[in-house]
């Protein structure tokens, strides 16, 4: 009897401590959202109100009236929809032919691909600046997308998959007279749907949060993507400005909560995918 | 009658070919101009009816654009081989770079001829801040004067006066205000603002012919009493140690002037602008300004930190960018819009004493004539020498401050440190 | 598109464990230089974007050049410098903090975290992990603008608890000594989930039966946990180990931002890492020769522990 009560009284102490963690956990995301919803005057109240007792949208209003947000937020999805539709193809396109292809040198370029991952970004982050600018590529999109159209993880992530596709399949196709590039975009296109779902939740959100190398090519206030132009926010040097609380909290909050709406839609997708990155690549 | 109508259709046929004439003859031209600052954007933009009509036989575009870090960005450009901007506004911590590989004589243009004798109609050390072995190639914005911002009302709760020089200020903080909790001044990590306090004391960094002098038997000692005041006010509670990006953006600063922690600032005209007025907006009337403490083992009667300096690329249309920077900057009356305008106090002496400057009375300042207190520092301004390694040493200083402030470093060790680093810098070239 | 295949069917390929034995060969005429074409898109960017840069960095580091006018041949005078240079070594100092603590601190935490996350007895299990996991999809520069606020010294939510149990504040973004905390603070809210994801994929890959045949031998939860968790996890410890100690070494974001650009290192640099070193002298100074130098020691570094991470993938795939 009392090893059962006291069972109850382990799970509910235990569950208990799960949730004090869990509320931490959302503790800054909770209190940036309702920071971005109040005066300035309340945001530094203690104890928080959680429900802002004076409810305004007015460090949105400032957001967009004073920063070029909105310009940041299309750079910051354009980039993130163009880079991951350009990774998926170039990848799936290479790991297609990594994997299902005999040819001379496979194994070898297939090494190369592997040895790439290590070169560390920081190594090549001020030539690669360079040749940006001399290509006049900074504050442009090409400097955010084009390096990073076909990173070697990815065309690993897409090799394992692909050859986990039976090539009876493409046999087939072959003898109905399919071309190489019809076998792929027919057949392994389709049958990659999982693998492609993975990598582009990965990469929409490596490309969307990414900061070190679009904080150095870009230096137009216009051109900026959102962790940029936010960081920047915050940077009045010499000429000072006023503290732009809620309005970087708003801002905060406009980058962070629908990619966290859409983790929680696919968050069992989305963690199969890091487990398979991580494990495979 | 007939006559007089058919003079009257002569004239305005006359007039009518002139002015078609007078259309195909424009000359198109594009003004472009890049700076950190919105400010200086909108103080052109306030003057362009009055530029264009000078030029009736010019069309002008404008393309002016905001650049954070323009410093940097244009020195990409220039090593990209990009064209930059015919007007370039340049926060004089950023002109060290451009001495360096001598970008300074190749890309911009010398102004020093071109300015003439005017430059004694302006406070010298605005001008030499944007020299270069001898040539000038920039025009200051703002004086940047340092003034004392306090309260008046708890100087008189307490019963003192504001105090005229650093030691008084430490003797007050030590007896009246330290016990209490209040401070008199803000100390924060960076190097300009100790190049501030130790600029008003005399001291140089680099010399007119940019040697570094920071460690010679003149400006060590110097350098040290300075960090060394610094480090016994921060002890006593005098100095508010408020450090990085707080000080700038934060809510520190703000929240301890209204809570009354916090009853003086030593700081530039422009601090009035960017930081005091727009953050505590509802203190209005409850500040004044005076002149700063100064030391009592000599140096200025003020000093500086910032500024903006425009400087003119070397391209084809460089002859009428400098026109339209003279037309903006130089003259008492350009400095005394510009002043009127967004707040960025003359350079030119004539423009200080001009009554709409001097006489300006402010609601904020309790309807004080602050004018009048930055006119009588004016002249006060100290001289001061850049170098290509002048951010090296900015960046020492800087880093090192925090340790000043809590007492991990000695003001021996901080100046001694801030010198071998920077000639460490000089040694290697960069 | 025709990307019209049933969903049901994807999935049952998804499944089959098959060897990629079943290559097509490439003896006919267009399938010859079929995948050369395909693989050639990687290749093309990896010389151009990737391969040159890596070259230029390594022969950048001999020289002294801003980007205008001649460069200057130095020999190891940027390397020289470097060793003088004491940011570079407070920065590589804060770096070995950063690896020390991600390793010794946040792995064993995002352990306990899986583990708890994984318990048979937690209630509202889905609510909890998307709790726990949502931190990782967050930008962390927004995020860091949030936690500047909550580690403000005299207003921040931190400071404000603090003090409300009667305890002093602490300058989290001032103080010399507390910085390193202050970023190690957003790096375990935001990394911890990250590793706890994949720690609890692999504790789900071990066997129950493993642990109720424990239990019938009479082995405590302690014992079971270093005799039977710890073992089974051994590979997926190591990889995490070399995850973190990479991702620690190339840490920028978090101090970057928390900091500001005023003085991106933290007061007196205590909080500097050798990227965010890297990047003030690279892009900031327009120092290419000096930063590749630094560039060209942080490979090296980075370098011996992917050889470390390869050598254990490659153990994995066998």
């Amino acid at each position: 009897m009392s090893a059962k009560l006291q069972k109850r009284i382990v799970t509910i102490l235990f569950n208990l401590i799960v949730g004090f963690g869990g509320l931490l956990m959302a503790t800054p995301l909770v209190w940036m959202l309702s920071a971005s919803l109040k005066p300035t005057s309340e945001i530094y109240r203690f104890p928080p109100t959680l429900i802002p007792e004076q409810f305004t949208l007015a460090s949105y209003e400032r957001l967009f009236s004073d920063w070029p947000f909105a310009a940041w937020y299309v750079n910051s999805l354009v980039v993130a929809v163009v880079t991951t539709l350009a990774v998926l193809f170039f990848s799936s396109l290479a790991g297609f032919g990594f994997a299902k292809y005999r040819f001379k040198g496979n194994r070898v370029l297939f090494m190369i691909v592997l040895a790439s991952t290590m070169i560390p970004f920081q190594l090549i982050l001020v030539p690669l600046f360079i040749v940006m600018s001399r290509l006049s590529w900074t504050n442009s999109y090409y400097a955010l997308i084009i390096p990073f159209m076909a990173p070697a993880v990815s065309i690993f992530l897409m090799r394992q998959f692909i050859s986990s596709i039976p090539s009876e399949l493409m046999e087939s196709a072959r003898i109905d007279g399919a071309t190489e590039f019809g076998i792929y975009w027919r057949i392994i296109v389709p049958l990659a749907r999982p693998a492609f779902a993975a990598l582009a939740i990965l990469t929409f959100l490596g490309s969307w949060n990414s900061f070190l190398w679009p904080l150095s090519v870009l230096r137009q206030q216009t051109a900026m993507t959102l962790p940029v132009g936010m960081a920047s926010m915050l940077g009045g040097v010499t000429a000072g400005s006023e503290a732009p609380i809620g309005a970087s909290m708003a801002g905060a909050t406009l980058i962070t909560i629908p990619v966290i709406i859409v983790f929680i839609a696919v968050q069992k997708h989305y963690i199969a995918g890091l487990t398979a990155a991580s494990i495979k690549g | 009658m007939k006559k007089g109508l058919l003079l009257l259709v002569l004239v305005f046929a006359v007039s009518l070919m002139g002015l078609t004439t007078f259309v195909s003859a424009q000359e198109e031209v594009t003004l472009s101009a890049w700076t950190h600052d919105q400010l200086y954007i909108d103080y052109f933009n306030s003057r362009i009816d009055e530029w264009e009509a000078m030029h009736p036989d010019i069309t002008f575009t404008y393309d002016f654009q905001i650049i954070p870090e323009v410093w940097d960005r244009v020195l990409e450009g220039l090593a990209a081989g990009e064209e930059v901007p015919d007007l370039l506004g340049l926060e004089q911590g950023g002109f060290p770079n451009y001495m360096k590989d001598g970008v300074i004589a190749n890309y911009f243009v010398d102004l020093t001829d071109l300015i003439g004798d005017r430059y004694d109609d302006y406070a010298e050390g605005r001008w030499t801040i944007y020299s270069y072995e001898g040539r000038v190639y920039a025009i200051e914005s703002s004086l940047t004067a340092s003034v004392y911002y306090y309260q008046p009302a708890v100087f008189e709760e307490y019963g003192v006066e504001v105090p005229e020089s650093w030691e008084e200020m430490l003797e007050l903080g030590e007896t009246v205000f330290g016990p209490e909790g209040v401070s008199l001044n803000v100390a924060t990590n960076s190097g300009n603002w100790f190049q501030m306090l130790f600029n008003q004391r005399g001291g140089d960094v680099f010399d007119e012919s940019g040697t570094f002098v920071f460690g010679d038997e003149t400006n060590r000692p110097l350098a040290i009493e300075v960090a060394d005041y610094i480090q016994r006010a921060v002890a006593n509670g005098t100095f508010f140690v408020v450090l990085g990006d707080d000080h700038w953006s934060g809510v520190t600063i703000p929240t301890a002037y209204r809570e009354g922690r916090l009853i003086g600032h030593m700081m530039p005209d422009w601090w009035s602008s960017c930081c005091l007025k727009p953050n505590v907006e509802e203190m209005a009337g409850e500040w004044r300004i005076a002149p700063p403490p100064t030391w009592e083992g000599g140096g200025y009667s003020t000093t500086v930190w910032g500024g903006t300096g425009w400087a003119v690329a070397k391209g084809e249309d460089q002859e009428i960018a400098w026109e339209f920077l003279e037309f903006m900057y130089l003259g008492a009356e350009s400095q005394v819009q510009r002043f009127e305008l967004i707040n960025m106090f003359p350079t030119n002496f004539e423009a200080m004493e001009d009554p709409r400057v001097s006489e300006l009375i402010d609601a904020f300042y309790g309807g004080q004539e602050i004018g009048s207190v930055y006119a009588s520092l004016g002249r006060g301004v100290p001289v001061w020498y850049q170098s290509p390694f002048r951010s090296n040493w900015s960046t020492a200083i800087g880093d090192n401050l925090p340790l000043l402030f809590d007492g991990s470093m000695t003001p021996e060790a901080f100046v001694d440190q801030a010198i071998s680093i920077t000639q460490d810098a000089i040694d290697f070239g960069f | 598109m025709s990307v019209s295949q049933p969903a049901s069917q994807a999935e049952s390929v998804q499944a089959p464990v098959q060897p990629s034995d079943g290559r097509l060969s490439t003896g006919a005429g267009g399938a010859r230089f079929a995948p050369y074409m395909f693989i050639s898109p990687f290749f093309i960017i990896f010389f151009l974007f990737f391969l040159f840069p890596t070259a230029f960095a390594l022969v950048l580091g001999f020289f002294n050049w801003r980007g205008l006018g001649q460069p200057e041949f130095f020999e190891l005078r940027n390397y020289e410098r470097l060793m003088r240079d004491p940011i570079f070594f407070q920065a590589v100092q804060n770096t070995v903090f950063y690896t020390g603590f991600s390793l010794f601190i946040i792995m064993p935490l995002a352990l306990l975290e899986a583990m708890a996350l994984n318990a048979k007895i937690l209630w509202f299990k889905t609510l909890w992990r998307i709790l726990y996991f949502a931190p990782i999809v967050t930008s962390t520069v927004a995020v860091a603008i949030v936690f500047r606020m909550l580690y403000n010294r005299e207003f921040g939510l931190i400071n404000e608890f603090l003090m409300s149990i009667g305890l002093t504040p602490v300058d989290w973004l001032g103080d010399p000594n507390a910085v390193k905390f202050a970023v190690m603070g957003l790096v375990v809210w935001r990394w911890t989930g990250l590793l706890a994801v994949y720690f609890l994929a692999g504790l789900q890959s071990i066997p129950d039966t493993l642990y109720e045949a424990a239990s019938i031998d009479g082995a405590n939860g302690i014992q079971r946990f270093f005799y039977i968790t710890i073992p089974s996890l051994r590979p997926v410890i190591l990889f995490v180990s070399v995850i973190v100690m990479i991702g620690a070494l190339q840490i920028f974001d978090d101090p970057q931002v928390l900091f500001g650009s005023g003085s991106p290192g933290g007061p007196a640099n205590a909080g500097l890492s050798i990227v965010q070193y890297l990047y003030s002298r690279g892009i900031g100074d327009l120092l290419y020769g000096y930063a590749s130098a630094v560039g060209l020691l942080l490979f090296i570094g980075i370098f011996v522990l992917s050889l470390v991470q390869f050598r254990l993938l490659r153990g994995f795939e066998d």
